[in-house]
């Protein structure tokens, strides 16, 4: 009897996991015994981290994203239609449609939503690079201030140890604002203060957590005139004053607010009933190891959608995929899974709007700083502009 | 306070932090019949929780599991008292639970006179009072099952 696998979510973890699959079972695939099906919302995928280029003008909509068959190799059956609920227990998927998919194996790699209504007047009166809109919005605003102050702060999910969304980005943006600023000739005139939570000292396994980038960071900002200062979690926003209030008792002003705002798991995962995520963030619970969804051997989870102490990026995706495709390989062929993934993640941080700097890291060696270099920058563009989609493609 | 400049100055308990929390990354976990369970949540918005499988012989833990969903403070704790198992009573563990609670408080007794000189890796989390109660659970954890077995009359098991 054939074997249907399923990934749903059409962003990059299960683009990649798809085609890698093909890629991995494909003997199986060409006898008619396996079949894959990727199921996505959108018929567009997009490159989510050119969102934070949108900010800057540096990237448009045409630029980043392409038909999500087109990056699909042929053996994948594409399914344009919305999960509804997971039916774990069953092996199901009830869609949008009305239509049911009963699977042998699943991928989950629903991806998260960032969720600004979670602070109090934050969706008023606050600003991101994580949605393409938002994005929009927020270079408007960076491309016509003239003076005055613009905050930067991040806000973690409540679940222990998870992260949020990519996990260097409010740095890279930090530094891009400082040289688009600059660039514009109003850098004199514009204070731009950087903030990280309480929360995030000690106990959380986040970037400026890292002992070294850390101790690199505070000079880098330095050298920029970038303010920097610690513990200030965003409790609210008081959009009529442009006052940001945080949980240690802080008030700060602003002009413009950027804020990596609270995210959560989308609406199907949340109401799986499977999360045991504090705060109904959604993160459904994922063996460190295998990946595995805890207590269904047949599913896997990777990308945003798991509770793991690992940046929430395509940099975790990519280690991640050959894992759960290893996995389902060995269930499959001898019963039992085979791999395990080590936590890795690595990435190119743009460290200005031309400089890069690679960085690796995984579950217990943290990120080594190098110096940004313009070799680095060209790393980045030449991933953003062209490998990008290779990697979708499982090519790279 | 500020944590890192903590953190920075103490390397080598920094190190050793990390290795007692990734430790208790992958979970252990036991069954059978002689095998006791308990888990608690912290009543923190983070509903940190720390779940422990024990074997206990007359008193002394013999073997521990354990499910780690929780800050790197409890996770680091959990490593130490793993480590710490087989051999561990009610008595040692309470003295190492008080010593932990006056480090916490940036009061630490002499090293000479710790109980578990590794719990030095938990000082930088003195000035982080919010989250004391979950470095604490771990200990709370295995101090209810011990106090199970001494009365079996209270509940046997507890998940």
């Amino acid at each position: 009897m054939i074997k249907t696998i399923i990934v749903v979510g059409g962003g990059i973890g299960g683009t990649m996991t798809a085609n890698n699959l093909v890629s991995k079972l494909y003997a199986e695939i060409s006898r008619g015994e396996v079949r894959v099906l990727l199921i996505s919302n959108s018929p567009w995928h997009y490159y989510k981290p050119a969102f934070m280029y949108v900010a800057f003008g540096a990237f448009y909509k045409e630029e980043l994203r392409r038909h999500q068959a087109s990056l699909l190799r042929p053996e994948i059956d594409f399914v344009l239609d919305q999960v509804d609920n997971f039916e774990f227990k069953q092996s199901r998927l009830r869609m949008r449609s009305g239509a049911t998919y009963d699977y042998d194996y699943l991928v989950v790699s629903t991806g998260c939503i960032p969720s600004p209504e979670r602070i109090e007047g934050l969706q008023e009166a606050g600003d991101h690079f994580y949605q393409h809109d938002p994005a929009r919005k927020l270079y408007e605003k960076i491309s016509t201030i003239e003076k005055g102050r613009i905050f930067i702060g991040v806000t973690f999910p409540k679940t222990p140890n998870v992260p949020h969304q990519c996990g260097i980005a409010p740095m890279e943006t930090t530094l891009m604002l400082d040289e688009f600023l600059r660039k514009r000739g109003v850098r004199d005139q514009i204070e731009i203060v950087y903030t990280y939570p309480t929360i995030s000292q000690l106990v959380r396994n986040c970037l400026f957590l890292q002992k070294q980038t850390g101790e690199v960071l505070p000079s880098v900002f330095d050298s920029k005139g970038i303010i920097h200062k610690r513990s200030f979690t965003l409790a609210s926003v008081d959009p009529e004053r442009k006052v940001a209030i945080s949980e240690e008792g802080e008030e700060e002003n602003f002009d413009i607010l950027i804020q990596t705002p609270p995210i959560r798991a989308v609406d199907a995962v949340l109401n799986s009933g499977v999360s045991q995520a504090p705060n109904n963030e959604g993160w459904l619970p994922t063996d460190r190891y295998s990946l595995q969804l805890e207590g269904f051997e047949n599913v896997f989870v990777m990308g945003d959608t798991v509770d793991l102490p690992i940046s929430k990026a395509g940099g975790s995706c990519h280690n991640q995929s050959p894992v759960i495709c290893n996995n389902i390989a060995g269930l499959m062929r001898w019963g039992k899974t085979v791999a395990e993934y080590d936590g890795k993640v690595q990435a190119v941080a743009q460290m200005g709007m031309d400089v890069g700097m690679p960085l690796w890291y995984d579950y217990d060696v943290d990120v080594i700083p190098t110096p940004a270099t313009k070799i680095g920058g060209l790393m980045r563009k030449g991933f953003n502009r062209g490998v990008y989609w290779s990697v979708a493609r499982g090519l790279v | 306070m500020d944590h890192h400049a903590v953190t920075a100055s103490q390397p080598d308990q920094l190190t050793l932090f990390r290795k007692y929390a990734s430790s208790v990354r992958r979970d252990r976990r036991l069954s059978g019949t002689s095998v006791r369970t308990l888990t608690l949540k912290s009543q923190l918005e983070s509903q940190d929780s720390v779940t422990l499988d024990v074997r206990i012989e007359q008193g002394v833990v013999t073997e521990l599991g354990y499910r780690v969903r929780a800050c790197s403070l409890a996770q680091a704790i959990t490593g130490i008292i793993a480590a710490r198992v087989p051999g561990l009573t009610a008595p040692t563990l309470l003295a190492a639970r008080q010593d932990l609670e006056r480090i916490l408080q940036d009061a630490p007794p002499a090293d000479s006179a710790l109980i578990w000189p590794e719990l030095l890796v938990l000082q930088s989390a003195a000035g982080m009072p919010d989250r004391h109660e979950v470095a604490l659970l771990p200990f709370q954890v295995l101090q209810q099952l011990l106090t199970l077995e001494e009365n079996p009359a209270q509940q046997h098991e507890q998940e």
